[in-house]
This record gives C-alpha cells, sequence and structure tokens, in this order.
C-alpha cells in the first residue's frame, strides 16, 4: 500500500465511524462552503403604497416596514408618474425620518427675534399660541410654502382665506417655475404639455436638464431609456445645446455650446428652416397658408445664416439639425432652465413650442404621430382636484414671492405660517428674506429639521415626516393624465411630531374658528367621499371603506388612459396668431464691464435646492459629473483657469454685483470659457452638522432681475468676476477626472 | 450535485447587462444599493483617504477636448466572475463562487488580509476600516435582512443576495421556478432608465440572455479571461444629426 491509498482509506474509516457515531446516515453532506450567502436572513415585512415628498414631483412609491420601521422605499409599479422607479433623493428619503438631527419638540423663541435662541414647549401651549395669534391676526397672515399643492395648504386656505388680506404663497423654484411660464403660449393655465420623448426619434434638448431639475426627473429618465433601447429598430438620438455639459447632455450623443441667453434664438433659426421647407414642399396641409406667409417673414432675420455668429453654430449645422423636425418627426424639441433662465425667457420657450407645434403637424400629416394624450386636455379635471382641496391654480413664480417679501419688510403681515420650504437659504440672497421674516409680527415653521428658515421663527412645529403622516397632493407637472397622490402613514411617528394640517387645524379650532375637518385624514376622506363619483376606477358598489382601501393601497386616484380622450394638440387660431411672438430679444445681462464670466447655477441630482444636504447618503453619492463628495465646488473651463493660474483644488473668489463666495476650482472641458458654474445646494449654516459649512451658497450671488413677461427669476443672467484667493483644498473626487480607466480601453 | 433545498445547482445561474445607452448616470442605483445593504458613510476625512464604501459606483470619463466633448457613464459594481481572482488569494476561502454562478463573501470567515482587494481588477471590493456609523436613531433604517459588518474585514455587491433568497423561498413554497424577472436587486428595481437587467441567464426565455445575446454586449477586462457575469450593452451612436 502507497501512503496515498492508506490515506484514502483511513479517510473511509474515519468518516464511517463519525456516521455510526451519531446513528443515522445523511447520504449527502453538504461542502460548508455552499452554506452562507452571507448575513443573509430575509424576513418578511409589509410594504404600503405612498407618495413620496423629497421634491414636487409627485413620485408614487411603496414602503417596506419591518417591526414598525420603515426601511426601504420603491417606486410604485402603477403609478403613471414614475411606473416603479426612484431617484437618489427618494432612495434615500429613509435616512430622514431616522435622522439624528430630527425637531423632537415644539420649540418657542427665547432670545431676540432671528436669534436662533428656543425653549422647549408643550404640544398644548404651542397650539393654544399658534390659534391665538391667528385668530388676533385678521387680514395680516401669510402661508408660505414649496408649491406642493398638498392638503396641509387647501386647510390652510380653508381655515384662513375667509379672512381679507390672507396671502397664499409659494417659495419659488428656478427649475420650475420657468415651465409655469412657458404653458402660457398653448393654453391659459399655468401648465406645460410633457414633451413626448419616449415616442420621439430625435430630441433637441434646448439647455433643458431634465434628468437634475426639470418637471420629474424619473419620468423624463423612463422615457430616455424608453426612447433609446424600447424600440425595436429605432435609437433615438439626441442633442443638447447650452452653455454647459450637464449630467444630462452627457446621455446625449452631441453638445452644442451655445452663448448664454441665444437659446432662443436658435429655436427661431431651426423654425426659419422647417417653415421654408413646409412651403417648399407643401407639407402639413393642415396649417392655415396664410399663417405659413405670416411666419415666413416673422422668421426671415432668423436664417441660419444670420444668426449662425450668435448662436455659435454653423449655418450648415442649424440645418442639420432641423432636418428631423421635418423628415423624421415626431421630432421634438425640450426648452429648459438655460432658456428658460434670462430676461428673454418667456421668447425663448414660446419659440420652443411654435417648432414643436410646426413639426408634430408635419408629422401628423405623415401619420408618424399618433393623437396623444396630453395634459392640455386634462387641464378642467387638474383644477376641479385642486378645487376639492380648496386650493386655486396658480403659478408659482418668483415675482409672487418678492411681492410677498416687500409686503413683509413693510411691516403688512402679523402672522406668517412656514411650511417645509427655506426661502432664507435658496432665494437669492439680495432679496433678504431673512430680515423681512424679522418684521413679521409672528412667524410659526413647520419643518423636520432646523434650517435657516426655520430658525428664524417665533414658534417651531416639528411636522411628521411625509412616511408618518396624512396627506394628499396634485403635483403640477405630470404626463398624461392628472393625478391625485395619497400619502398615508406607514409607520408610527418616531418622535413627539404632529402633522402639520393637524396642528393647523386644533390651533383654529382652539381659537373658536370654524374649520372644515377635525384633522388631515378626515378632511381627505371627506374629499373621496364627495368627490368619489368623479373615480370612475373605483367599483361603486364598494363601501366607504372598502373605497377608502383601495384608495390607499393604489397610492391614489388617476384616470386610466383608456377613459380619457386623447387630444389632438390645439389647432386653434391662437397658434395661428402666433406672428407677433416669433421674436426673441437679445438678453441682458447684470453686471457692467467689470464681470467678464457669466454665473451658470444649477441644480446637481443629489442636493437639489439644498434640502438633501444633511444626509449622508446624498453628500457621499459622487456628483455624476464631477464626482465630488461632500463639497461644492466652481467650475470652469481648463482655458478659463490657466489664464488665472488655478488648478484644481485652487480657492477662488467669485464676485458679482451683489456678494461674493469662495470655493475650490474644478476645471471642466464641458463648459464654454465664458461661463462659470456652481451647484446649488451648499453653503447650509443651520442645517445639522452634516450640511453646516460645507461649501459656498451661490444664491449670494444673484440679483432679483426677472423675465418681464412671465415673472420667472431670470437666475442666470447674472455675470461675474473671479480671482484667486490663495490656497487650495483637497478635492474629494471619486474618480480620476478621466476616470480610474481611460475610457478607452472599454471602447464603449 | 444538489444543493440542499434548493434545485439542482445549474438551474440558475445569476447574470446582469447594463445597457450603456440607457443609463444617464443619476445615482439613483447608488443610493438604493447603500438603503438596501445597509452600506455605512465613511464621511469626510475616511473619503478623502479613499474608503468610501459603494459596492455599486458610477465611473465617469470625459472624452476629448472642448468643445467636442463627450461624458460617458459606467455603472461598476462586483462582476461576479466565473474565474475571480480574488477567489484564489483569498488564505481562508472568505471568498467563493457559489453553486449559482455568484461570487460570494463569508464575513465571518475573512481576515482582511485585503488580498482580494488588491487582486481584483475592477477595485469593487471595500474593506471596513472602522465599524459602521449607524448610531442613535440611524439604526431603525437598517435592513434587517443583511449583516452589519465589522471593522476589518471586506464587503462587496452581494448581487442582492437577500433578494434572490426571498425569491426562491417564495418560488420554493410555490412549487414552482423563479420566473423571470421576479427577482431585482435594488440597482435593477430603481433603475429609472430601466438600464439594468437581472435574470437567470441559463433560462433561455429571459430577458437577460435575450439582452445578452443582443449583438451588443460587452464584458469588461475580457483579456484578463475572467469571465465576469455582469455584462454591458454598448450604445451605438453613427449619425447623430
Amino acid at each position: 500500500m502507497d501512503r496515498r491509498s492508506f490515506l484514502k482509506v483511513g479517510a473511509v474509516t474515519a468518516s464511517s465511524g463519525v456516521l455510526g457515531a451519531c446513528g443515522q446516515v445523511t447520504k449527502k453532506v453538504i461542502p460548508f462552503v455552499t452554506r452562507p450567502d452571507d448575513g443573509v436572513n430575509p424576513v418578511d415585512g409589509y410594504w404600503y403604497a405612498t407618495t413620496c415628498a423629497e421634491c414636487n414631483s409627485g413620485c408614487g412609491v411603496i414602503v417596506r416596514t419591518v417591526n414598525g420601521r420603515a426601511k426601504k422605499i420603491e417606486g410604485n409599479a402603477v403609478h403613471p408618474v414614475n411606473g416603479g422607479k426612484l431617484c437618489a433623493k427618494g432612495q434615500a428619503a429613509v435616512q430622514r425620518v431616522y435622522h439624528r438631527d430630527r425637531l423632537t419638540q415644539p420649540l418657542m423663541r427665547k432670545g431676540a427675534k432671528g436669534s436662533g435662541k428656543f425653549e422647549p414647549v408643550t404640544w398644548e401651549k404651542a397650539i393654544a399660541t399658534l390659534g391665538e395669534k391667528l385668530a388676533g391676526a385678521e387680514g395680516s397672515v401669510f402661508y408660505l410654502n414649496s408649491g406642493n399643492n398638498d392638503i396641509t395648504a387647501g386647510v390652510a386656505n380653508a381655515i384662513l382665506g375667509k379672512m381679507s388680506g390672507f396671502t397664499m404663497a409659494t417659495n419659488h423654484d428656478p427649475g420650475k417655475e420657468s415651465q409655469f411660464a412657458g404653458g402660457a403660449t398653448l393654453n391659459e393655465y399655468p401648465h406645460t404639455p410633457y414633451p413626448d420623448l419616449e415616442n420621439a426619434e430625435f430630441s433637441l434638448l434646448l439647455g433643458a436638464d431634465i434628468f437634475e431639475s426639470d418637471r420629474n426627473p424619473v419620468f423624463f429618465a423612463r422615457s430616455f431609456g424608453a426612447s433609446r433601447r424600447d424600440r425595436p429598430s429605432i435609437r433615438g438620438r439626441l442633442v443638447y445645446c447650452g452653455s454647459r455639459l450637464s449630467s444630462t447632455a452627457a446621455s446625449c450623443d452631441k453638445w452644442f455650446p451655445v452663448p448664454p441667453g441665444y437659446l432662443g434664438v436658435l429655436a427661431l433659426s431651426i423654425a426659419h428652416v422647417v417653415v421654408e421647407s413646409v412651403i417648399s414642399r407643401g407639407l402639413a396641409q393642415s396649417i392655415q397658408r396664410n399663417a405659413l406667409g405670416r411666419w415666413s417673414e416673422a422668421l426671415a432675420e432668423y436664417a441660419p445664416e444670420k444668426v449662425a455668429d450668435k448662436v455659435e453654430i454653423k449655418a450648415e449645422l442649424i440645418r442639420r439639425i432641423a432636418r428631423p423636425f421635418i423628415d423624421e418627426a415626431p421630432a421634438v424639441a425640450i426648452a429648459g432652465d438655460d432658456i428658460a433662465g434670462y430676461s428673454n425667457g418667456v421668447e425663448g420657450l414660446d419659440a420652443v413650442a411654435f417648432l414643436n407645434m410646426v413639426s408634430y403637424e408635419i408629422g401628423r400629416e405623415k401619420l408618424r404621430i399618433k393623437p396623444r394624450h396630453t395634459p392640455v386636455s386634462d387641464q378642467d379635471l387638474k383644477q376641479r382636484m385642486l378645487a376639492w382641496f380648496g386650493l386655486a391654480p396658480e403659478k408659482q413664480t418668483f415675482r409672487r414671492l418678492k411681492e410677498l417679501v416687500d409686503a413683509m419688510s413693510a411691516g403688512k403681515y402679523k402672522v406668517g405660517v412656514i411650511h417645509h420650504t427655506n426661502p432664507v437659504f435658496d432665494t437669492p440672497a439680495s432679496l433678504d428674506v431673512k430680515t423681512a421674516l424679522g418684521k413679521v409680527g409672528f412667524v410659526a415653521a413647520f419643518a423636520n429639521f432646523m434650517d435657516e428658515t426655520t430658525s428664524q421663527a417665533d414658534l417651531v412645529l416639528p411636522d411628521h415626516h411625509w412616511l408618518e403622516s396624512w396627506s394628499a397632493q396634485v403635483p403640477n407637472f405630470v404626463p398624461g393624465v392628472p393625478v391625485l397622490n395619497l400619502r398615508q402613514p406607514v409607520i408610527r411617528p418616531f418622535n413627539d411630531t404632529r402633522s402639520a394640517t393637524d396642528v393647523l387645524l386644533a390651533a383654529a379650532g382652539k381659537a373658536g374658528m370654524k374649520i372644515p375637518a377635525k384633522n388631515g385624514e378626515e378632511y381627505i376622506r371627506k374629499i373621496v367621499d364627495k368627490f368619489r363619483a368623479e373615480m370612475l376606477e373605483i367599483d361603486p358598489t364598494l363601501s366607504r371603506d372598502a373605497a377608502w382601501r383601495t384608495l390607499l393601497s393604489k397610492g391614489g386616484w388617476w384616470p386610466s388612459e383608456e377613459e380619457q380622450e386623447p387630444s389632438e394638440t390645439p389647432s386653434n387660431d391662437k397658434l395661428w396668431a402666433m406672428k407677433n411672438r416669433l421674436k426673441v430679444n437679445d438678453p441682458s445681462f447684470e453686471g457692467g464691464s467689470g464681470f467678464p464670466y457669466h454665473l451658470h447655477l444649477y441644480q446637481t441630482v443629489h442636493m437639489g435646492r439644498g434640502a438633501g444636504a444633511n444626509q449622508g447618503w446624498l453628500q457621499e453619492a459622487p456628483d455624476p459629473i464631477t464626482t465630488l463628495m461632500w463639497q461644492s465646488w466652481v467650475e470652469m473651463n481648463p482655458a478659463t483657469a490657466s489664464k488665472y493660474g488655478l488648478i484644481e483644488g485652487d480657492l477662488v473668489t467669485v464676485t458679482s454685483p451683489h456678494g461674493s463666495i469662495t470655493a475650490p476650482v474644478f476645471p471642466y472641458v464641458g463648459i464654454r470659457p465664458d461661463v462659470i458654474s456652481i451647484p446649488l445646494g451648499y453653503g447650509h449654516t443651520e442645517y445639522g452638522e452634516i450640511a453646516n459649512n460645507r461649501g459656498a451658497n451661490p444664491m449670494k450671488l444673484i440679483g432679483t432681475g426677472m423675465d418681464s413677461q412671465s415673472g420667472a427669476l431670470a437666475w442666470r443672467s447674472c455675470k461675474v468676476n473671479v480671482k484667486k484667493a490663495g490656497g487650495s483644498v483637497v478635492m474629494l473626487r471619486s474618480a480620476h477626472p478621466e476616470g480610474e480607466y481611460k475610457g478607452e480601453i472599454f471602447q464603449l | 450535485m444538489k444543493s440542499f433545498n434548493y434545485k439542482k445547482q445549474n438551474d440558475y445561474k445569476w447574470a446582469m447587462t447594463i445597457d450603456l445607452d440607457r443609463c444617464n448616470g443619476c445615482g439613483a442605483c447608488v443610493v438604493a444599493c447603500q438603503a438596501e445593504n445597509n452600506i455605512a458613510t465613511v464621511g469626510e476625512k475616511q473619503a478623502e483617504l479613499g474608503r468610501k464604501m459603494h459596492w455599486l459606483r458610477i465611473e465617469r470619463y470625459i472624452e476629448g477636448t472642448y468643445p467636442d466633448v463627450k461624458v460617458r457613464f459606467l455603472p461598476m459594481m462586483c462582476q461576479h466572475c466565473d474565474y475571480a481572482p480574488c477567489e484564489s488569494v483569498c488564505p481562508v476561502w472568505a471568498t467563493y463562487q457559489n453553486p449559482e454562478g455568484l461570487n460570494v463573501q463569508v464575513y465571518n470567515r475573512c481576515i482582511g488580509t485585503r488580498f482580494c482587494g488588491n487582486n481584483c481588477p475592477y477595485s469593487v471590493r471595500y474593506f471596513n476600516w472602522y465599524d459602521s456609523n449607524f448610531e442613535g436613531p440611524e439604526s431603525n433604517q437598517l435592513n434587517p435582512d443583511v449583516s452589519l459588518r465589522e471593522k476589518g474585514i471586506m464587503e462587496k455587491c452581494t448581487m442582492c443576495m437577500q433578494r434572490i433568497r426571498r425569491g426562491k423561498d417564495t418560488a420554493k413554497d410555490e412549487g414552482r421556478d423563479v420566473e423571470d424577472g421576479e427577482i431585482q436587486p435594488a440597482c435593477a428595481q430603481t433603475c429609472p432608465t430601466n438600464a439594468i437587467t437581472f435574470g437567470n441567464i441559463n433560462d433561455h426565455e429571459s430577458k437577460v440572455h435575450e439582452l445578452v445575446h443582443s449583438g451588443r454586449m460587452i464584458r469588461l477586462f475580457e483579456d484578463k479571461g475572467t469571465h465576469p457575469s455582469v455584462m454591458y450593452l454598448k450604445g451605438g451612436v453613427a449619425d447623430v444629426i
């Protein structure tokens, strides 16, 4: 017997001994290494449908709860807005429920007004104080929220709306208010039709950062994916024009750097080429021929050859960009911040609407475009839904906010109620909301966290997180059918907080005012009871409770697509008479010769306007373009940076006519040499340990100039100067500037 | 060979495709992965030292010079190689190939030599330099399906093993195979552009099988011979305008 055979025999004998000792025969020995898929112990949980409130887009979500704690948020697959998908902010929302900085009890101001010194009070006292103040402030109350059209606003309106001099106001949202403005062309309501990216073969994004800050990033991302690869033989192509190669532009096939403020001119130039083709080739017979003549005349000065220098795209290229709008329609032009953020914003938005309309008529004639369900036709239903809540449709614009702040400064308001919005931080510092709030007699703030605005309040009322409370919402920008979103508590309140709706109702009730319901839940149920007849999807034979449960399990109510008549884009006289509107003036800029660079502020996918800054997950998630974490930065073209002898990480002071900030430089080739770009959302000072003193808030740099037609903030019309500040910081980049590996290796 | 309680091992071979033509780099998958797998944030100081722990990250490449610039995104996680370079160097067999084609890490066997991280060509293994920092109320958000990792061990993408196991358990209870699309890792579930597809590549009817054979499939660092289970679908850019 050799050694090997001996070992074999020995092993068999040994194992038989073990088996014998156990008294049972194991037929199969499981190798130990297949056992642990490590630390895995799948447990069941409960899933509840509700609505995300991290921004105002109104995505439906389902939340997994285990042992009464919210664990994971996912998209609600049946919801028409997001179809089961969710963005980074939505995914990170659980972190806000169990955040260490959450406000846990009502606070009353202790020191001087605006000092940020508070002492805890009981809920009874807080509610009594609020009621007392509201009752005693006849004619001088404002309610300011983020513009989310929720039930709390409805309740505030129901309680306070009867008072004379009550102001219902919304904070502005630079990325969204432009879209309210642009809607004016096609309908009278403050609403923009969704561009049908999903079915387009060619999409022209004119400064539209649709994956970052536009109307609904998740909806647009879904449409983008579908346009790219859902159709077997068609790959949707996208071209982006704008002064910065944003993360949206990065997903497009081609980027054209157009000078700031001239995208509207480019749109009209493309429209010129399209209209000339319609005339010469006799296309789109549905368009009135005399209207065509008028358009052609008005557009003559926008011939590609005449504007090529202005928009810095060769005439030949403009003609090529226009070709898909004629030959390949469905093609769509999508207008965004980089059109709307200038003094000629509305003119540019009109120009894009016009281009889309002509291209639509061409495609319709070629039977390439099916009449699609457009939101225009559903305006009536949306208006009615808002009316159910007790809300009037309103344009959420900067002008309205400025009027409110001016009135505050003039001492017009005795009481102000602020609901989950932070204007001190996210409006231009030159508006000086902070000082204005100091002149309001009594400010009550509903919030989850202490922030720059809440710290200015006299009474801080910790609200439930949206996972803990009842609410409902009619989002402003939904694709297709209007949506009534419901929010239900998926977990018990984690802290001693109370729902803002309930507190408002309790305070008003205590002060002897007439209240529409006992609490938020009852208010929503009353609405559902009253308008159930309109909700055709709900079986009319169901009992009241059963119908309610049906709605809750679905996450809200929306009519099915089939039920709504698909509508044609309105081919009415208003459109044919657009001659006068076919003009885009040159933009005007703030700052004279001492300010050579355009300031381009933008929202990143993680920070938005700053609400996400206190979440570790979002701070540590690398920005898609710069891959930076935990800090803010100033983007400059490498050519510009080298002019000042700046390299990555060098501190630079950016100065505008309104103020200056200092932040490190990030040289980026995807930005025009005459543009300086800074992300919003950084530079908090009173938003907790994670957010504070991280980067600089560029809102200090811009003024309060508006588009005179729409009243939207012209937030990109400011010019700045830069100066080396001396010193440098380490840039926390997740990747090497060219990627950790060179892209060519992968031949993507 | 049959594994305990499950169908014979070759019934499932998990694979993933990532469509680079759809990916818009939004980072929803990154946060979804953190939320699902109890991945800690490391904070500014540790991030500066390159110690952030995202199991899934998005590589960003910038090509060209102004104005002809092209930026590309590539989500990068453990590639679950069939011939994984990390496995052969582990002195304690803490990482191994499971019967369904996944590269798995046994946390309580790991002694923290970091040889595997060193040997991974994709840099997707992460070392716990400290205990995780879910302190105070923040521990309430932790997913009970997934253990917290301790200081001194390696961790990485598991393709949401807990979801795979739950999916298989459900299917077994109902006496059927796992259906295509039934199991979705957190990243694929949330991806707004539907860029990520997960499934059983042994099932020739599955979506992932179809995509892998679409002619657009590439594997990263194919020349290394690692044969990853994560495959990418190339974009197609011809005449744009």
